[in-house]
């Protein structure tokens, strides 16, 4: 599979991760690095193998539905970094 | 009257039946204030603890109404609105939370170096790391700044800080005890445990802080107490000694102390067999692209718009990118930017489905192993505290996490104890069981604490 | 172009299940013009270390849908993250079920053709986003309200098998009776309790070539579906009719232009970066449970229509408007039940009880079936004549007095006493010899003069077939 990680890609993931990054030729060589180490799976026969998402056997447990009222929204709307009245502020989605 | 010194050594135990707890929470305060200077164990200090025992808790879990950092600067100010499940518990049992304890920024690390508040220094060597991520809890108890201190464990972040400093590190069952209120990395392996100065007060802890939470879909109803077999005579063990221990990287001081684990052993009366589990090699890439890949989605919410950093600008994208690009630390953008590929369209099935896979055919060899062994050991780390500043390779790092990683994929209990050191510098010996047999794994550890002592 | 070019679409359709709780969390998922940001938790808002929890009733209600249109239930389903960045998204990713979802492989009935549903999964809503200014993409800030994070939805997908834009719409006019009928919905468009995307493309007859599939979205009523997608079919056979390329593209439905614009720029890639959701397992239902559920559906609109049509000997078109509301279906039954007169029933149902509703509003109308039963024995006695009835009808829907009170109270009732009418009839024959003379002499028409002449003194009460009976007598003499 050995793949090559280039500016394109780099690019193309911290638009998807929406982040800036900083050294660029840093981290395509520390990306190349470790992806380039997990080739190292390509040689495990994983034929018939089911994934193993989570180590939990057991199937989820369904809530009851029953409303109640969170004791502490004050303590959520206290973290709002702009806010107008109730609502959080945020820059034009299209600005 | 309660000396320094005295409340450095007191166990948990010991603390749970002292009577002046006020007097508990003064000596904790006073330490941290005399200490903490140098060590840098905490983030934060509670400048008024409620009276009860001093527990230290690592700064990704939700104390009400107090700061979680996880150590990032993207979480400035944060001001978590409801406890975690572990500290809930801690606090109807009467726990003082003195202060949050310093990791790695979200708990990728393993030296507390990748710290926005600068890196814990270890009790032993304060040139030295302590260990990570849980490097604060363990370099906390350690100092004796505290009577214990809960971590969080993901790929080795309770055990290896524990070994570094020489302490007993315990990471449950996956499933065992709740995740709620601890800032998640990777959702499928992240376990809170406890790190103590004592086997039993691994025990007692962790009789206090597990159970099935109707709050964390991924709690398991079991009832297990975890003191069972704490000071009872330990019948003899079939126990698996992983080849690997003694493999490439394993530092020389590291293997002579395993050899003389395997003889104390044998001492003791216990079979031990060397055993090659070849799959472990397996581990650190398969760790390394599913924790990514959960962590990648799991620090999405980081985006700036209900609460910690915002870089403001004009344009949402743009703000985005700017809260998340300076708030968060190279390692954990690394991270980010791994799992994101590991999970996009093009490479999900050659990378993220067939980690998963080779995850699997782990769990299922060391199934295997216990099918005919009762434990498994190996060297907690490879390698014993290193200085600070002296590895910048990050895949060198990742190596580090080769012994501790399997328990976390496969969801096992495993444990670390001190076992000597090594020019100074302390020695862990994790010792590895099957899902659910923690009682037997603490039980196990506790008699040799026992008749180290 | 006329009949050459043939639209194929297809239709996400998202559904709010008006649980009582979040999707996983307990807040109230009420949040219809709630104070903003008031129905939430550290769950539905992100809250670093909180955890979903997968409710109860949002199965419940998913399986109820799932069975209504014919689809297959998976007893093992499971979540995924999907992963996107947007504010009314706290948690940076929306729990779906992309990889196992609740339910596979139904249909729709829609003129008479089965409409084939792909899939249905259970996942959560998003918040709301209120924009500064009049336009999204000129606002300069906009507000998140978090409400509606984390409330149940069930997402409908279609196979590409509907035929018109006018079956789109029909397809959603029937899916909101049967959310109504199994009581999982208001299915209200207009306030978003369900939702419609549609894919287009156009199929040229004649060369047998198939267009780029477009995305339209923001279509938030029945008329919109519609009106969108016909639009839309046109401006794509138009570039076809051009030779130009139809792009593959997300397009609004804008409501002041009446026209679709472009939403994303095309350079945008996206990948979601679908995985399980490791905070919840999967989930596995006990197949008896879903029996239970089954069983505890309601007879659906379709099942009932046959029996209207059947029982009653209603037009399907009058049936279907019955049925078509549930709680009028309810009610019609229940009057009918009574009255034991369905044609009869659904006449006054389908004029002046729909006309009374359309008029007043529903909870203005107070009418329950021993009105019927009184108005129709009444009008049977030939104590009041239809046209009495009518009035009657509209007093006693409006009051909820019964029609005997209303006839007596305004002495409406019908003068049918013969010697009464006889007097008058004599009367009014003394009173006017010209006319009887005109009568007799071949103007037949002044028959209904001395008709009118009786009613007259009567004040409208006298029973019109009696008069008629009398002035027979007299002035024809048989």
């Amino acid at each position: 599979m050995s793949i090559r990680i280039d500016d394109k890609l780099v690019e193309h993931l911290s638009t998807l991760s929406r982040l800036t990054v900083g050294n660029k030729e840093k981290l395509k060589n520390d990306l190349q690095e470790i992806i380039g180490y997990f080739e190292i799976l390509s040689e495990v026969d994983t034929e018939g193998l089911e994934p193993m998402y989570t180590p939990i056997e057991d199937v989820a447990k369904l809530r009851d539905n029953v409303p109640q009222r969170f004791d502490n929204i004050e303590g959520i709307a206290a973290n709002f970094p702009d806010k107008v009245d109730k609502l959080i502020k945020v820059p034009g989605i299209y600005g | 009257m309660l000396t320094n010194e005295a409340f450095k050594t007191m166990t948990l135990k010991d603390a749970m039946t002292y009577e002046d707890k006020s007097a508990l929470v003064e000596r904790s305060v006073e330490i941290i204030a005399k200490e903490d200077k140098n060590i840098r164990a905490f983030i934060s200090v509670n400048k008024s603890p409620n009276i009860g025992i001093p527990i230290g808790i690592k700064d990704n879990m939700n104390v009400k109404g107090v700061e979680t950092t996880c150590a990032s600067k993207i979480l400035k100010g944060y001001v978590a609105p409801f406890d975690a499940t572990v500290v809930q518990k801690l606090r109807e049992n009467g726990f003082s939370f003195v202060g949050k304890t310093n990791l790695d920024e979200f708990a990728m690390g393993a030296s507390t170096e990748y710290s926005a508040y600068g890196p814990t220094r270890n009790p032993h060597d304060l040139e030295r790391v302590a260990g990570g991520s849980s490097g604060g809890s363990a370099a906390a108890v350690a100092s004796g700044e505290v009577i214990a201190a809960l971590g969080s464990d993901t790929g080795g972040s309770i055990r290896q800080p524990a070994s570094f400093c020489g302490v007993v590190g315990f990471k449950p069952t996956y499933g065992l005890v709740s995740r709620y209120g601890l800032v998640a990395f990777a959702s499928s392996l992240d376990q809170i445990g406890p790190i103590t100065k004592t086997v039993e007060d691994s025990a007692i802890l962790m009789n206090i802080i597990a159970g099935k939470d109707e709050m964390d879909s991924t709690t398991v109803d079991r009832k297990i107490d975890f003191t069972e077999f704490i000071g009872k005579q330990f019948p003899k063990m079939k126990v698996a000694v992983a080849t690997q221990s003694f493999g490439e990287g394993v530092e020389d001081g590291v293997k002579q102390k395993v050899r003389e684990f395997i003889t104390l052993l044998e001492n003791f009366g216990h079979e031990v067999a060397m055993v090659d589990i070849d799959d472990l090699k397996y581990a650190v890439a398969t760790y390394y692209i599913i924790a990514p890949s959960e962590a990648s989605t799991n620090l999405s919410r980081f985006d700036g718009v209900k609460y910690g950093l915002r870089v403001s600008s004009d344009s949402l994208r743009d703000s985005y990118e700017k809260t998340r690009g300076e708030g968060f630390g190279d390692e954990v953008k690394r991270r980010i930017l791994i799992g994101t590929f590991t999970l996009s369209a093009a490479y999900y099935d050659a990378y993220f489905e067939k980690a998963q896979k080779v995850r699997r055919k782990i769990a299922n060899r060391l199934s295997e192993v216990f099918e005919k062994y009762d434990l498994i050991i190996t060297p907690t780390s490879p390698i014993v505290a290193f200085k600070i500043g002296s590895v910048s390779d990050p895949l060198v790092y990742y190596m580090m996490d080769i012994f501790t990683i399997p328990a976390n994929l496969a969801g096992l209990p495993a444990i670390s104890i001190p076992f000597g050191k090594v020019d100074n510098l302390p020695v862990g010996i994790q010792i590895m069981g099957p899902r659910f047999s923690d009682a037997k794994v603490l039980g196990f550890a506790d008699s040799i604490e026992r008749q180290l002592r | 172009m006329d009949n050459r070019y043939r639209p194929v679409i297809g239709l996400e359709i998202h559904v709010q299940l008006n649980t009582k709780t979040k999707a996983f969390c307990d807040c109230s998922a009420e949040v219809f013009d709630l104070e903003p940001n008031s129905s939430i938790c550290p769950v539905c808002t992100g809250q670093p270390g909180a955890l979903p929890v997968p409710s109860h009733e949002m199965f419940e209600l998913g399986i109820k849908i799932a069975s209504a249109l014919n689809c297959h239930i998976n007893l093992y389903s499971r979540f995924d993250r999907k992963n996107y960045f947007y504010p009314d998204l706290p948690k940076g990713y929306q729990i779906t079920q992309f990889f196992h979802p609740l339910s596979e492989r139904g249909w729709l009935e829609v003129d008479g053709k089965k409409i084939r549903i792909t899939r249905i999964h259970l996942e959560e809503d998003a918040g709301k986003l209120l924009h500064s200014g009049d336009n999204i993409t000129k606002s300069d800030y906009s507000l998140v309200d978090m409400n509606r994070c984390g409330v149940p939805l069930a997402e409908i997908v279609t196979e590409p098998d509907i035929e018109s834009p006018e079956q789109a719409r029909i397809f959603m006019e029937k899916l909101r009776t049967i959310l109504r009928y199994i009581g999982v919905s208001t299915g209200d468009m207009e306030k978003g309790a369900m939702r419609c995307d549609a894919n287009i493309s156009v199929v040229d007859t004649i060369t047998g070539k198939q267009s780029n599939k477009v995305e339209v979205k923001n279509m938030n009523s029945f008329k919109f579906v519609e009106k969108a997608l016909e639009y839309e079919f046109d401006r794509i056979v138009q570039l076809m009719e051009n030779g130009q390329e139809v792009e593959r593209e997300t397009r609004g439905w804008n409501l002041t232009t009446k026209s679709t614009v472009s939403m994303r720029s095309k350079e945008e890639s996206h990948d979601y970066r679908y995985f399980p959701e490791p905070d919840i397992p999967p989930v596995v239902l006990d197949s008896e449970y879903v029996e239970k559920i089954k069983n505890s559906l309601p007879e659906l609109p379709d099942d009932r229509l046959r029996r209207f049509v059947n029982d009653y000997k209603l037009s399907e078109k009058d049936a279907w408007t019955l049925v078509e509301d549930k709680k009028i279906a309810d009610f019609f039954e229940e009057v009918v039940k009574q009255t034991k007169e369905p044609k009869e029933t659904a006449n006054w149902f389908l004029t002046e009880l729909f006309r009374m509703i359309s008029e007043h509003g529903e909870d203005k109308i107070h009418i329950n079936p021993t009105h019927f039963v009184e108005l129709f024995q009444l009008m049977r006695d030939g104590k009041i004549s239809r046209n009495m009835a009518k009035d009657i009808f509209q007093e006693s829907a409006l009051s909820g007095k019964m029609p005997s009170e209303i006839v007596k109270e305004k002495g409406l009732e019908q003068v049918d006493d013969t010697k009464l009418i006889e007097d008058i009839a004599k009367k009014v024959i003394e009173a006017h010899p010209k006319e009887v003379e005109g009568f007799k002499n071949g103007k037949e028409g002044l028959f209904g003069f001395f008709v009118g002449q009786v009613m007259k003194e009567t004040k409208g009460k006298a029973n019109p077939k009696t008069v008629n009976e009398i002035l027979n007598k007299f002035l024809r003499g048989v």
